[in-house]
């Protein structure tokens, strides 16, 4: 213990100047503006600024990338809660229930739990941090199998997103798989439904059809309304009240702890981890009902998640120098061009720098809280512009989020595209969560499988060799089994209802 | 009022992203600065002169060759570089090195976009479809860029189409196992393929991808057999290495040096003619008596039709570039060793590779 007190303190130290200070405050700030953007994500972000890191010292740079993926976590929950529009893939989850509280008049409140949501979440997860070598060495343990077993369990977590008729959710559930299966087959290097573009052969933009079915589709929705909504005269407080809290800290807790598990899985998507938080609060909760109608806790949840993710994501670069994303890769190449290697050596030769970064993720955490919540009033204000004029500033805003993905003008089509189609879907009644869910899940799934068989020279029945999976495969049972015996359940009394109504009738 | 005040704050954030873009400018010139070759205006290093030291016009060249003036001219001083891949990749980072020098060299804004996909050919299509006045130039990797020739590949550019510039960026491939792994030569790693045939796994990027080539090579000329699990990208074959789900894997030194340093990984033999200088007590594989070479090298390219004296004096000024110590000490860092190709000597390397991928490629 005196250990970690002890390192944590070198770490604060090497952090705690005002020029690291500095640096943390500018990455922090440019993150929460990147994750607004949508189509702008973290790489790119840090890409741009990599540079930086031939200038400034070690620990300047890497805390001021760090920060701007770590801001930008908290930055792509705006859009997705006042627009509906998700700045960055982690935030979908976020839009179900964020936008619905929006519509309630509730935004503010939205965005303030959000944040607080992902203080605690972050704090929680630094915490996490602090055994990174430890937690590394555990989750290195994970095979292809066993991601193949929490991501079959995660599928199944689709049946708590299809609202009131299965059908319908099934529908959006294999059209996102279907969406998934689109480039090329990276076992055989065949294209997969590319139609012969060249454009296909990396899959569908997943931001470009996340903006689309969403945000599009409710822009056209309401155009084609009978009403324009006017959200302007009820924005709302900010202010979060105790009973808030209490309702979402549960939420929160476990929202964490998903988000934390997700981040230590190879090749896990951050839209995985905060659906499976939504559901699974939507699944907890005495009121299921209330969720997707503007319940806190579907805020709450996938936000904590999404920002325990951010953290987690850091412990396999870290320990062991794997990058589990894009991001991570370009932090990965900031320590390189440092001279410093990321892996359990860095923690030994270079204190200062591994401890310096749990330390400023730690203070990023604060910072962040100090910028999220008194611009909440700022962006809510976005709401007090016509309706109108907000719809076309968005449109601007997604088609210029979908041509930055690959400067083309390509995903700007596919934007439209998902838009109308998920416009169409809407009108027969069709959610648009699942979909969103399964466009993820399915590659996933599908290369966690296939490459688990490769490892184990095609034999089906070592599916069944991991504990772990097959833990997985039990509890898909009781899921299932659950929803099964409820639905009877539910069933047997309407139709009891029915019968007493037609007696009484009858009488 | 207050709709004002959200117009303000909002400004200052806008304001607060041009001018982090702005600071990346300023980032190569204060590197300049730093590396300690520029302290004083007037200093001469070479053909080149200090001016105003911490601007971002820190380099101004003695004689700037009119082809480059004219194309600075034309492109009014914006360069545009394209990346076949993503972010955070190393041809990505190997890319934004490059750039820099060449926004230090000519006091050009160098903008650099990727545009992944279709395996760097998205990229490749975005250049060669640019104007003819290599105000864009791109990224072309060798031997990914031969997917051409696969029977299925659906890409459309061959050599000939592209206006190949120069190479800067090289990384040869190395075989590396688990630390703890059982093999601590390659004979160890042939004689155990020869023994348990089919049951050793290696790690492959898949179908088409130089692991591919390499390890037929590697089973053709050792005459064994193993089994490719194919994972997506080289983290993902770090991880399963790392957790015993395969035995080994062809991967550039670029990508592993990290764990070979951190002394997670064992390098038994690296895919090259000539010894890595970051691996200078590994073995060469045709040293270990397994004669398979694999490598990747790292080119710009234009678009056709860019008139030859401009594209000359662009390569000429890559090539300044590549031989500039402190442009080598920074690829240093990254495990990229500096290889410089002119434009015929990088045709040659093409249709040599081209000819090996198309006997290979027929076959598996």
């Amino acid at each position: 213990m005196s250990e970690i007190i002890s390192n944590l303190q070198i770490g604060f130290d090497s952090v705690l100047t005002l020029n690291i200070f500095m640096w943390a405050v500018i990455g922090c700030g440019l993150g929460m503006i990147t994750g607004v953007l949508p189509g702008f994500g973290p790489a790119a972000a840090t890409g741009l600024l990599l540079p930086f890191a031939f200038v400034l010292p070690p620990t300047a740079s890497i805390v001021m990338l760090a920060c701007i993926y770590y801001g930008s976590m908290y930055g792509g929950t705006i859009t997705s809660v006042l627009l509906n529009v998700p700045g960055e893939a982690s935030s979908v989850a976020t839009c179900i229930d964020g936008y619905a509280m929006t519509k309630r008049g509730m935004a503010g409140k939205a965005l303030s739990i959000s944040a607080v949501g992902s203080f605690i979440a972050g704090v929680i997860a630094v915490f996490g941090l602090i055994f990174s070598q430890k937690i590394a060495a555990i989750a290195i343990t994970f095979t292809y199998l066993d991601v193949f077993g929490f991501s079959l369990l995660a599928l199944t977590l689709v049946v708590g997103l299809t609202g009131d008729s299965m059908i319908k959710g099934l529908i959006s559930a294999f059209l996102g798989l279907f969406i998934g299966m689109v480039g090329l087959d990276i076992y055989t290097g065949g294209p997969r439904f590319t139609m012969g573009l060249d454009q296909l052969q990396e899959g569908l933009p997943f931001i470009a059809i996340i903006m689309g079915i969403f945000g599009l589709s409710e822009i056209l929705e309401s155009i084609g309304g009978k009403k324009q909504p006017d959200y302007s005269g009820n924005i709302g407080s900010t202010l979060l009240k105790w009973q808030d809290f209490k309702d979402s800290i549960g939420a929160i807790l476990r929202g964490t702890g998903i988000g934390f598990f997700f981040g230590l899985l190879p090749g896990s998507p951050a839209a995985a981890s905060s659906f499976a938080a939504y559901t699974v609060e939507k699944r907890v909760s005495k009121t299921p009902e209330r969720f997707g109608k503007g319940a806190i806790q579907g805020v709450a949840g996938p936000e904590a998640a999404n920002n325990a993710l951010g953290i987690s994501n850091f412990i396999p670069l870290l320990a062991l120098g794997i990058p589990s994303s894009a991001t991570m890769a370009i932090l990965l190449a900031a320590f390189t061009i440092n001279g410093l290697t990321p892996g359990p050596l860095l923690f030994t030769n270079n204190p200062e720098i591994a401890w310096g970064l749990i330390a400023s993720l730690a203070l990023a955490n604060v910072i962040l809280l100090i910028m999220a919540l008194p611009l909440v009033r700022m962006w809510v204000s976005i709401l007090k512009i016509p309706t109108m004029i907000l719809y076309t500033i968005t449109l601007s805003f997604m088609s210029i989020g979908a041509y930055i993905i690959d400067g083309s003008m390509f995903s700007v089509l596919v934007l439209w595209i998902a838009g109308i189609v998920g416009f169409t879907l809407r009108r027969f009644g069709v959610p648009m969560a699942p979909a969103a869910l399964t466009i993820v899940l399915g590659p996933m799934l599908e290369k966690s499988f296939r490459t688990a068989l490769q490892v184990n020279y095609g034999d089906f029945s070592s599916l069944f060799s991991s504990s772990r999976a097959n833990t997985a495969y039990a509890l898909i049972i009781v899921v299932l089994a659950t929803k099964m015996i409820s639905s009877i359940r539910k069933s047997n009394k309407v139709r009891k209802m029915k019968s007493s109504a037609a007696m009484n009738g009858s009488k | 009022m207050k709709r004002n005040k959200t117009v303000q704050i909002a400004a200052i954030a806008v304001t607060a992203l041009v001018l982090s873009l702005t600071a990346t400018t300023s980032a190569s010139a204060a590197t300049a600065k730093v590396n300690g070759t520029c302290k004083t205006v007037g200093q001469k290093s070479g053909s080149l002169t200090c001016t105003q030291s911490g601007t971002k016009k820190v380099w101004k060249t003695t004689v700037v060759p009119a082809a480059i003036k004219s194309w600075l001219k034309d492109c009014n001083n914006q360069l545009s570089v394209v990346i076949g891949y993503g972010a955070g990749g190393a041809t990505d980072i190997w890319a934004r090195l490059l750039a820099k020098y060449i926004e230090t060299e000519t006091g050009a804004k160098v903008n650099v976009t990727n545009t992944p996909g279709a395996g760097g050919s998205l990229g490749i299509n975005k250049v060669m479809s640019s104007k003819r006045n290599a105000c864009t130039l791109g990224n072309v990797n060798l031997p990914s860029a031969l997917q051409y020739l696969r029977p299925t590949s659906s890409v459309t550019y061959t050599k000939e189409s592209l206006n190949l510039i120069a190479t800067t960026g090289f990384s040869a491939n190395v075989i590396v196992v688990n630390a703890d792994s059982k093999y601590n030569t390659v004979k160890d790693l042939v004689d155990d393929m020869k023994a348990n045939a089919g049951r050793i796994k290696a790690g492959s990027d898949g179908p088409g991808s130089d692991d591919a080539i390499a390890y037929y090579d590697l089973s053709q000329k050792t005459s064994t057999t193993f089994t490719q699990v194919v994972t997506d990208g080289s983290a993902a074959k770090v991880a399963a290495l790392l957790s015993k789900q395969i035995d080994f894997f062809g991967g550039s030194i670029t990508g592993v040096k990290a764990n070979i340093d951190n002394k997670q990984f064992k390098a038994l033999c690296v895919f090259s003619d000539v010894k890595s200088k970051f691996l200078p007590t590994t073995p060469t594989c045709k040293e270990a008596g397994v004669d398979v070479i694999s490598t990747n090298m790292w080119s710009f390219f234009t678009a056709q039709g860019v008139l030859e004296s401009r594209r000359q004096a662009i390569e000429d000024m890559i090539l300044k570039i590549a031989a500039d110590a402190t442009y080598i000490a920074d690829n240093d860092k990254l495990a990229i060793e500096v290889r410089p190709f002119t434009s015929d000597a990088l045709s040659e390397e093409w249709t040599r590779q081209a000819v090996l991928y198309k006997s290979i490629i027929s076959k598996i």
